[in-house]
């Protein structure tokens, strides 16, 4: 550092699920260094597990998250039930299906209206927005509780559901209890439609890239629970290949690992990458909807994933009201044998590909447990846009360039809380 | 009676479960009684009863404090591990903020040491199970008062 170094320090970041810390360091006008520092507790969870019986699995990694517990869940359920090879029926990956819908609005209206669209309309945060905006904010609120309807319903509570197991749910809703919930929905597709013809026009800072998208694919549905690994590259792998393709990585700067393929490349999952990989799994209304909101394809500004988490928002309503409306009671799991052996699944979490790994011996007891979560994922992604974002933007005084490196970190929504605690933004500028 | 007293915190981020814990330890009430996470719109959904109890965890300090959410602004230093940057601070300011307050609000601040992974309280934070309990007995007496 000389003494014409300037430092850039913010002590908190707001707006981000968690906390952590960036480091920006420019020299002679040139960005030369960027580090997003996460500080991850140990592997809590994946140590937890080991010696727990794998019934307990879902309803442990539901507590890693309060935001994304289905995530974890449905990630947990899907790899000790891979292990057996037992197919769930219809019906119950359609309910699976339907629980996840209940997540991913809960968890992109959180974001959206409370986390990332404040940065949009020059507010410190949504208590800010509130003031001027109140009536946007109450969508907000009553879009999200929505979501949480569904979990309620089919998860037994809203946050950290109770109701799942491996083979399928404890129990079901009744009949009346699902067209209760068909009614709150009609009104969320209303209110996710409305929040994503808003979206549409505020408007996007410029930064394309070109990401390596990575999501699941599914032969028939956009997804949620299934389908094999694709990447913008021509990747195209079974689940269980995964490892083979990806790693976790220790840097020196973070204690959280950070997730890049085996080729040294950073990579992209998330909605924008679900979206450029599966648009045409979605339905006819929602691309056409996509259109309307002004939403290309491939989506490569990252600012714009605002815009899909609007999209998948209005789709999630859609694919719960579907599966809804087909509603019949019936039985609520179906037993899943005993089987020795290790079984990974990968379901799509609202922010991205978690991937779990599970080895269990013939007395049911989990031997080894591998959790990777989105955000680990996205950190070498993160830093690189970053990179780009303060080199395009050196000429903006200080403060704006540290909000413009906040709004970029949202776009991720990163949920830090799931692997780690704090984060401050530093940034080193010698000119 | 239109009260409930809600527990905040994460039972696996250490003494951030001391707000579920209290909740545990409270006898028998004619009150709805809640544990939650602490995701501020999660915490929003209370605040249509008339009379709400929170009981929190609070980073810092040594005794266990009665906050008056209707007349003091709420303090960011509430169960710091679980409510990521959105919990129960910018729950009490947003709901202000849109007029959506109950009629009374009281937060029990509990403090603790230990916020990392791991699913027992400190001996520190056990020690104040029972003069937060005694508080918000306490409190919601006042509100029967």
């Amino acid at each position: 550092m000389t003494e014409k170094t300037k430092i850039i320090q913010v002590d908190y970041l707001a707006r981000v699920e968690g906390e952590g810390a960036m480091y920006v360091r420019i020299d002679d006008d040139k960005v030369t260094d960027v580090k997003l520092k996460i500080f991850e507790p140990p592997r809590f969870f994946e140590a937890f597990l080991r010696g727990r019986h794998h019934t307990e699995a879902p309803d442990i990694t539901a507590r890693i998250c309060g935001i994304c517990p289905v995530a974890y869940q449905m990630s947990a359920v899907h790899a000790i039930e891979s292990i057996s090879g037992v197919i769930l029926p219809e019906y119950l990956r359609d309910l699976r299906r339907l629980l996840y819908c209940g997540e991913w609005i809960s968890s992109h209206t959180l974001h959206m209206y409370m986390l990332h669209i404040p940065d949009f309309l020059g507010y410190a945060g949504a208590v800010e927005m509130a003031k001027d905006h109140g009536d946007i904010v109450r969508r907000g609120l009553e879009l999200k509780k929505a979501g949480n309807a569904i979990m309620a319903t089919l998860g037994g509570r809203e946050v950290h559901p109770i109701n799942v197991r491996v083979g399928g749910f404890y129990k079901l809703p009744n009949r009346a209890e699902m067209k209760t919930l068909g009614q709150t929905l009609r009104h969320a597709r209303d209110l996710a439609q409305q929040t994503l013809d808003w979206i549409a026009t505020l408007d996007f800072p410029d930064l394309e890239r070109d990401y390596i998208f990575v999501a699941l694919r599914h032969e028939s549905e956009y997804p949620f629970n299934e389908g094999r690994v694709v990447s913008s590259q021509g990747l195209d792998i079974p689940v269980e290949e995964f490892p083979n393709h990806f790693e976790e990585i220790h840097v020196e700067h973070s204690t959280a690992l950070q997730g890049r393929m085996k080729d040294g490349n950073a990579y992209f999952v998330g909605p924008m990458a679900r979206f450029n990989l599966n648009y045409d799994r979605l339905p006819e209304p929602i691309q056409v909807a996509a259109k309307a909101g002004g939403l290309e394809h491939p989506v490569k500004n990252p600012f714009r994933s605002l815009l899909v988490r609007a999209l998948e928002t209005v789709y999630a309503c859609d694919e719960a009201l579907r599966i809804i409306d087909a509603f019949k009671k019936r039985d609520p799991f179906v037993e899943i044998p005993l089987v020795a052996g290790t079984g990974h699944a990968i379901t799509e979490a609202p922010r991205g590909l978690l991937y779990h790994r599970y080895t269990i011996d013939d007395q049911g007891i989990i031997q080894d447990a591998v959790i990777i979560p989105p955000t680990s994922q996205n950190q070498p992604t993160i830093e690189e846009d970053l990179f780009d974002l303060v080199t395009q933007n050196l000429h903006l005084p200080d403060a704006e360039l540290q909000h413009l490196c906040e709004q970029s970190i949202r776009n991720y929504d990163p949920c830090i809380s799931c692997a780690t605690h704090f984060l401050n933004i530093k940034v080193e500028r010698n000119r | 009676m239109n009260t409930v007293i809600v527990g905040i915190g994460n039972p696996t981020r250490g003494d951030d479960g001391i707000g579920h814990a209290v909740v545990d330890a409270l006898p028998p009430l004619p009150v709805r009684i809640a544990k939650i996470h602490g995701e501020a719109t999660e915490i929003m959904d209370f605040f249509n009863a008339q009379k709400v109890i929170l009981v929190d965890a609070m980073v810092g300090g040594d005794e266990v404090v009665l906050i008056d959410a209707i007349s003091t602004k709420t303090p960011h230093d509430l169960s710091n591990a679980s409510t990521h940057a959105f919990g129960l601070s910018q729950a009490v300011e947003l709901a202000r903020a849109l007029g959506d307050l109950p009629g009374e609000l009281w937060i029990i601040a509990v403090p603790g040491l230990n916020f990392e992974h791991g699913d027992d309280l400190s001996e520190f934070a056990k020690n104040k199970i029972d003069s937060a309990v005694k508080l918000t007995l306490k409190t919601l007496g006042n509100f029967h008062a």
